[in-house]
């Protein structure tokens, strides 16, 4: 099924709330809807491992939450990336690309 | 950074644990709120876009609780939770807890208590500055030097444990002064002698000191500061430097009652009069720390102090007057800054290696490689070490098993209780509980029980080394000066030792309380349960470890058997005298002065005056006494007979009537008479009385009466036998009859035996008086009686006998308690059985066959692996023994027999009550 939402790959959910924040801060529902649209509906995280990646992240001081009112006029937290949290995707990110191609070139071989 | 930031907000969400919920809530409900926004602009209703995006996200509930989790204090909270469960069960049932916190705390308190000797006596680290930069000269060699005479003090055990060949800690003053001109590898080498005998007169009654002669920096290479006044320098030991003493700080509380006065004071030691320049610090009692030093002196006063430490040797004494061919001096030295052991050890072996082997002294041979090696002072200093290892491992083992027995026993305890606890279990697995987070929570509960356990064992711990080191220090075995107390190391023993036993005891029951069939758990009244397959796992597992408490009883009580009926022939060694009503005491008038032929006269005029006190029956002296430990070995030879070898053996000078007094019986020949007392000194004749092993030995058949024997001792006295005397143990008792010599004693130091009709000890007053008439500068030291002197040559053996079986007969009742547990469950489990088979006609004795033979079964199992047990490892017992087989059947078959009685007394009670089971009220009993 097309809608069926896949996993995030393990370990990988960190990486992708960090980028989406790169763009703008948002709150935890604009997070996942931010990772639904770019992965084109493939990843759509449920609550829990959202804002448990989220409570990981700002333990770890990658990014600063604030509440802040919505444009519907309600209240909701807002998550920044921190200077912390911009190396650390940084990084992530070229690892992330070397090992992907790494394996992507392990399966292509033949 | 993010560590103190993670600290922070786990912290915030324990303790302010309504808002950070508050917050969670807020925000996750948002989400969902946003998500079904998004749904509604679909077109439906806003009930059912809720219900879609908590299907597609997770309920709210869910969601908190997987954020919840992620946390660390999470992990906190659950074990506090578990905590606080597991003091609530076991507040509900008070008999359970209280007798697993008391076993328990025996068992822990039992191994804190022996732990906390260990600690003193083997943990502590050296009473000087940092030990590990101290080291101790050691010579090795494949042959002992050639010397005139050697001293040895202190123990000195091998660097290479396992090396072929001599090795030795003494060396000679000309040698240590060259070692003390080493000064690139050592910042201070110091040289120290000991067992200096002193008769100090100036403090109140004349007594008799342990001192040791040290060098002017022997306190400054140790790093050791003083107390009061100051320590010894090094201009303290010159020739021309007037005498001074430092005290230890123990006899100066004993002595000088602590009084800061007595430094400056002047003292006589050994007539020479001596200034107490100060006291050493408190926490140093010597070098050694099993040693009680009183004071020290520098080595330069010992000329004139008139020390004749080797007067049995071919008269030559160990002071700085020796030469470099006697070897006397004990010699440490603290490394210098940057230099290690190594580098320090080539620049000393160079200047062994070139004195030693020099050819005007040729004290080695090349071929014999001599070799100095520096030892670190904490491995060489061992004279605790090897004077309670022994003892305390075996305690230390003892209590091991007691521990262990212990743990089986709780265990069994828990078993019992969470087989009752099924219901619960399975309950609770029903809802929903993870396996592990049950096994968690049994575990925390046995953890919260040997926790309590360890809490009151170190109440249980105190008290019992309280008794012990008393009991210890009156048989003076314990050094007074070596504080036994619950220090950190104790407590953190006991805590690991309560931690360790929590898991050990715990997990039987946890790994239980996981493995549960829900379905008949639930289905099934708890009793009913007793009839399933589930009781028979339970009773398997229960009977394990009945079975194991009374193999580990079994084993602790056969070595503590073993090492009774050592001390029981120990004591009925017949040592071929009588040692009843023998007062001992050692008297050394040479050190004030008396030439040989003095002391004899004052001792003649002792004898006269001490038998003529009302009680005493007949009085002698000699220079060793009997069962002390000591004796004087001399080479002889015999005249006449062919071969030319010399001979050896233990030799006694004895006083006039000797014999009498000590009920030595003469068995041909004669003893010695007064005559033979006033020969003259170089009397070309000198009788001599052997004992029977001496003519076994070395006449075999021939009749050794008027046969002559010549070199005995240094100056070769030649001697005619005409006497021959019983057979008596001489070093201890342990030792053989062996071969000796007998001689007319010449004065010098001596212990005199004074036999008495009654109790011994009640003439001391009028001895100690007839003394002081004689000469008041003369004090009177050990004095004891036989029967003290031989208990005292046991107490090793009686420490270890009446403690391990103290702690063997406590495996044996916490045993006998496991046992009962179980017999007493199965009753009460049986209740039904018993009353359907008493309905059906069974008498009582069958009943009470029923419940015995399974207690006699298991005890009968453990009983036989205990034995096998024990057959295995008693061995490591044997050098201990005497007189008893480390497999002795007598002793197995005693400690059997004990675990019967004791057995069938246990199964007896629950028997009993089985017995009194009513079938009717059995039967009504669901």
């Amino acid at each position: 099924m097309p809608d069926k939402s896949s996993d995030v790959v393990q370990g990988t959910l960190d990486m992708l709330v960090l980028k989406t924040l790169a763009l703008e801060p948002m709150h935890g529902y604009g997070i996942s809807v931010r990772i639904e649209q770019m992965s084109k509906g493939v990843f759509r995280p449920n609550a829990g491992s959202l804002f448990l990646a989220i409570q990981r992240l700002q333990r770890d001081g990658l990014i600063d939450g604030e509440w802040k009112a919505t444009e519907n006029n309600r209240r909701a937290r807002y998550y920044v990336l921190t200077k912390k949290g911009r190396q650390r995707l940084s990084s992530e990110t070229r690892e992330w690309g070397r090992q992907a191609a790494a394996i992507a070139r392990i399966l292509e071989a033949s | 950074m993010s560590l103190l930031r993670n600290l922070g907000s786990g912290l915030r969400s324990l303790f302010r644990k309504e808002q950070v919920n508050r917050e969670l809530d807020e925000e996750l409900g948002e989400y969902l709120r946003m998500s079904a926004d998004e749904k509604m602009k679909q077109g439906i209703s806003r009930k059912e876009a809720l219900r879609a995006v908590r299907l597609e996200r997770g309920s709210l509930e869910a969601s908190k609780e997987i954020v919840r989790s992620g946390g660390w204090e999470f992990f906190v909270e659950t074990c506090w939770h578990d905590l606080r469960f597991a003091a609530r069960m076991l507040r509900k049932s008070p008999g359970f807890t209280c007798v697993a916190v008391l076993t328990l705390a025996l068992g822990i308190g039992a191994n804190s208590a022996i732990f906390s000797l260990i600690d003193a006596a083997l943990l502590r680290s050296l009473p000087v500055r940092d030990p590990q930069r101290l080291v101790v000269f050691q010579w090795t060699a494949h042959k002992s030097p050639y010397l005139k005479g050697h001293y040895s003090y202190m123990s000195c055990p091998a660097k290479d444990e396992g090396a072929s060949g001599e090795h030795g800690c003494w060396f000679s003053y000309p040698m240590f002064q060259q070692f003390h001109s080493t000064q690139e590898a050592f910042s201070t080498v110091a040289a120290l002698c000991g067992n200096v005998g002193l008769n100090l007169r100036g403090n109140g009654p004349v007594t008799f000191v342990q001192g040791e002669m040290v060098s002017g920096d022997f306190f400054d290479t140790l790093g050791v500061g003083a107390a009061v006044g100051r320590t010894l320098v090094p201009s303290d030991d010159t020739p021309d430097a007037s005498p001074v003493a430092v005290l230890s700080y123990g006899y100066w509380q004993s002595a000088f009652g602590g009084d800061p006065a007595a430094v400056g004071k002047t003292v006589w030691l050994n007539n020479v009069p001596v200034t107490i320049m100060g006291v050493a610090a408190k926490g140093f009692p010597s070098l050694d720390p099993g040693r009680v030093i009183s004071l020290w002196i520098p080595l330069s006063v010992s000329p004139q102090i008139g020390l004749d430490l080797f007067g049995n040797v071919s008269g030559d004494h160990p002071s700085l007057k020796a030469g470099d061919d006697i070897w006397w001096v004990y010699v440490v030295a603290r490394l210098k800054e940057g230099m290690s052991i190594e580098q320090a050890q080539a620049a000393a072996n160079a200047l062994f290696h070139n004195d030693v082997l020099d050819k005007s002294k040729e004290f080695f041979k090349t071929e014999d490689a001599p070799r100095l090696v520096l030892m670190p002072a904490p491995q060489a200093i061992s004279g605790l070490r090897e004077q309670f290892s022994t003892p305390l491992t075996i305690l230390m083992t003892a209590v091991g098993m007691v521990l262990l027995v212990a743990c089986a026993n709780v265990a069994g305890l828990m078993l019992a209780r969470s087989a009752t606890r099924q219901r619960e279990l399975a309950v609770r697995l029903a809802l929903g509980a993870g396996r592990t987070r049950i096994a968690c929570q049994l575990l925390t509960e046995s953890l919260l029980l040997s926790l309590a356990g360890g809490a009151s064992g170190i109440l249980f711990a105190y008290w019992s080394v309280q008794s012990l080191v008393a009991f210890m220090s009156r048989g003076g075995v314990w050094p007074s000066h070596l504080t036994v107390h619950l220090d950190a190391r104790v407590l953190v023993f006991t805590l690991a030792a309560s931690i360790l036993t929590g898991i050990l005891f715990g997990l039987a029951p946890a790994f239980r309380g996981t493995r549960l069939d829900l379905t008949p758990a639930l289905k099934d009244s708890t009793s009913a349960l007793a009839t399933g397959e589930s009781r028979r796992r339970w009773l398997n597992l229960g009977s394990g470890l009945v079975i194991a408490q009374v193999a580990l009883a079994i084993l602790a009580l056969s070595g503590a058997g073993l090492l009774v009926r050592t001390l029981e022939n120990l004591k009925s060694v017949n040592p071929g005298f009588d040692t009843r009503n023998i007062l001992l005491f050692r008297m050394e008038p040479a050190l004030n002065g008396y030439t040989g032929e003095r002391s004899k006269n004052l001792y003649s005029e002792m004898l006269a005056r001490i038998e003529a006190i009302p009680g005493v029956l007949s009085a002698s002296y000699s220079f060793d006494d009997l069962l002390s430990g000591n004796a004087w070995t001399t080479s002889f030879g015999i005249e006449g007979q062919a071969r030319s070898t010399t001979l050896s053996t233990l030799g006694l000078q004895a006083g006039p009537k000797y014999f009498e007094t000590m009920g030595i019986p003469l068995m041909t020949g004669r003893l010695f008479t007064s005559q033979d007392y006033s020969l003259p000194q170089d009397s070309q004749w000198q009788p001599a009385v052997i004992n029977e092993a001496f003519a076994r030995s070395f006449f075999k058949d021939q009749n050794p009466l008027g046969r002559h024997i010549a070199g005995v001792g240094h100056q070769g006295t030649s001697h005619e036998i005409v006497g021959i005397v019983g057979d008596t143990k001489f070093l201890n008792v342990r030792s053989e009859m062996a071969p000796t010599l007998f001689v007319p004693a010449r004065g010098g130091e001596a212990v005199f035996e004074v036999r008495t009709a009654a109790n011994p000890r009640t003439i001391i007053p009028a001895v100690r008086n007839i003394v002081s008439q004689l000469d008041s500068s003369l004090p009177l030291f050990s004095v004891r009686t036989e029967t003290e002197q031989i208990d005292r040559s046991f107490f090793q053996e009686r420490l270890i006998a009446r403690a391990s079986s103290f702690f063997g007969a406590l495996s044996l009742l916490l045993a006998c308690i496991g046992l009962y547990g179980l017999l007493s469950y199965e009753v009460s489990r049986k209740t039904r059985e018993i009353g359907i088979r008493m309905a059906l006609g069974a008498r009582s004795s069958d009943v009470l066959r029923l419940i015995i033979r399974q207690g006699v079964e298991l005890s009968a199992v453990g009983a036989a692996l205990g034995i096998l047990g024990a057959l295995g490892s008693t061995r490591y017992l044997a050098s201990l023994l005497y007189g008893v087989r480390p497999y002795d059947p007598v002793t197995f078959g005693a400690v059997a027999l004990l675990l019967a009685l004791v057995a069938l007394a246990a199964c007896y009670i629950p028997a009993r009550r089985a017995m009194c089971v009513d079938p009717m009220v059995a039967l009504r009993h669901e």
